[in-house]
């Protein structure tokens, strides 16, 4: 007995495996390393002036690698649809940890309007954001590390609000209360909020303007304090 | 949906088609090669030679058939064993990772297509899964469109014969 020919369709089609879906930011990855990795080939096979017309060719690459500018073409030159429901922020370019100049980007992105506790410089707060990166795979979105460093100073505050209860200093947990209330306003902090985290900011605010050593050391914990060298303790 | 807009610098034909070419080219290793990472290095493969070759290729659909006959060739290599490891690919290894298996294979089917000859199961597969038309799929493999559509006719016909 045989099958006709649509009853051969139907198990034809049936037995597709459907295609993987995969973040559209993991091929853009992978056409910018094939598209180098050709260039590359090619360059050694035609000799020393190529190299220099190649370089010529990637200059703006070169003047700042830690923008994953090849990743970032594809993703908005080609328009590429990024699915809701994720925490891709519009316009803000990729970035590459890994890249040479890492940390000057990170400082030259660094918000201005940040207010830090006492004892925090803005180097800080860099090389702490840095820092992390450096134990981190893959590339993030700039506004990523803008809110790292909202992040890392709302840890300096709490921190001098842990320190501050401890020592029952009325004036400073008055001065950290009211900067951790600032926190929720802050713009990457507003802008990565996929899942409430002005919601937990404003929870921070309201436990450190009550007193509630709880509220905020579990805020510290569940922000990841540690992971920027800002203990609990501290 | 969200979509990032357009920054203005200027774009390949092989660019502008590699949204859609990308995925498309990823499945057909996925459904041929048996692990997930082989299809992650062989999709890889096949971009570098279309970027090699990017000045010469066809635009539209004709690129589309040009990328699909490079990924045959990739594949043979792959199936033998020979295909290169770049380490291009590590997040799209592990983007593959989760990718499910067939739960409920069709193994009749499964060796009804394994008894053809290895290009007639192609043409078939490339119009079945890939989508081709008969004459597209067949110029895929090389085949002039009459050929193409004889083999065709005469690999489903041994299809059905033995399901």
């Amino acid at each position: 007995m045989t099958i006709d020919e649509t009853q051969l369709d139907d198990r034809l089609r049936a037995s597709r495996r459907a295609d993987p879906v995969v973040a559209p930011v993991i091929l853009a990855e992978l056409a910018v390393a094939t598209q180098t990795a050709a260039r590359t080939t090619r360059r050694h096979r035609i000799g020393a002036i190529a190299i220099a017309g190649t370089l010529l060719i990637a200059g703006g690459t070169a003047t700042a690698p830690a923008i994953a500018d090849g990743v970032n073409h594809f993703l908005a030159v080609l328009d590429i649809p990024i699915g809701s429901g994720t925490e891709i922020i519009e316009d803000s370019p990729w970035v590459d940890p890994a890249a040479s100049d890492f940390p000057e980007f990170v400082e030259s992105i660094y918000p201005d309007y940040l207010v830090l506790a006492p004892g925090w410089s803005r180097e800080q707060v860099v090389e702490a954001v840095v820092g992390a990166a450096a134990n981190s795979d893959g590339l993030s979105q700039a506004i990523g590390y803008q809110y790292q460093m909202e992040v890392v100073a709302s840890c300096g505050w709490a921190a001098e609000w842990l320190a501050a209860d401890a020592e029952d200093d009325q004036s400073r947990l008055s001065a950290a209360s009211l900067a951790l209330a600032e926190t929720v306003d802050w713009p990457a902090l507003a802008a990565v909020d996929g899942g409430g985290v002005t919601d937990v900011q404003r929870a921070l605010a309201e436990g450190a303007s009550a007193g509630d050593h709880w509220a905020v050391t579990s805020w510290m914990q569940g922000m990841a304090c540690s992971g920027f060298g800002i203990g609990v303790a501290a | 949906m969200l979509r990032l807009r357009n920054r203005g610098r200027g774009v390949t034909p092989l660019e502008s088609a590699l949204p859609e070419l990308m995925p498309d080219l990823l499945g057909f290793f996925v459904r041929r090669l048996g692990h997930p990472e082989d299809a992650a290095d062989a999709l890889s493969e096949t971009l570098i030679v279309l970027w090699r070759k990017q000045r010469g290729l066809p635009e539209g659909e004709d690129l589309r058939r040009y990328a699909f006959g490079v990924a045959r060739k990739v594949l043979l290599a792959a199936q033998r064993g020979r295909l290169r490891q770049r380490d291009l690919a590590d997040a799209l290894h592990d983007a593959l990772v989760d990718v499910a298996v067939d739960s409920a294979p069709d193994h009749d089917l499964q060796k009804a297509l394994a008894a053809l000859p290895a290009r007639d199961r192609e043409l078939v597969l490339l119009v079945a899964w890939e989508g081709f038309g008969v004459a597209e799929a067949g110029a895929v493999l090389g085949l002039r469109p009459d050929a193409a559509r004889a083999r065709y006719s005469r690999a489903r016909s041994r299809l059905r014969s033995k399901l």
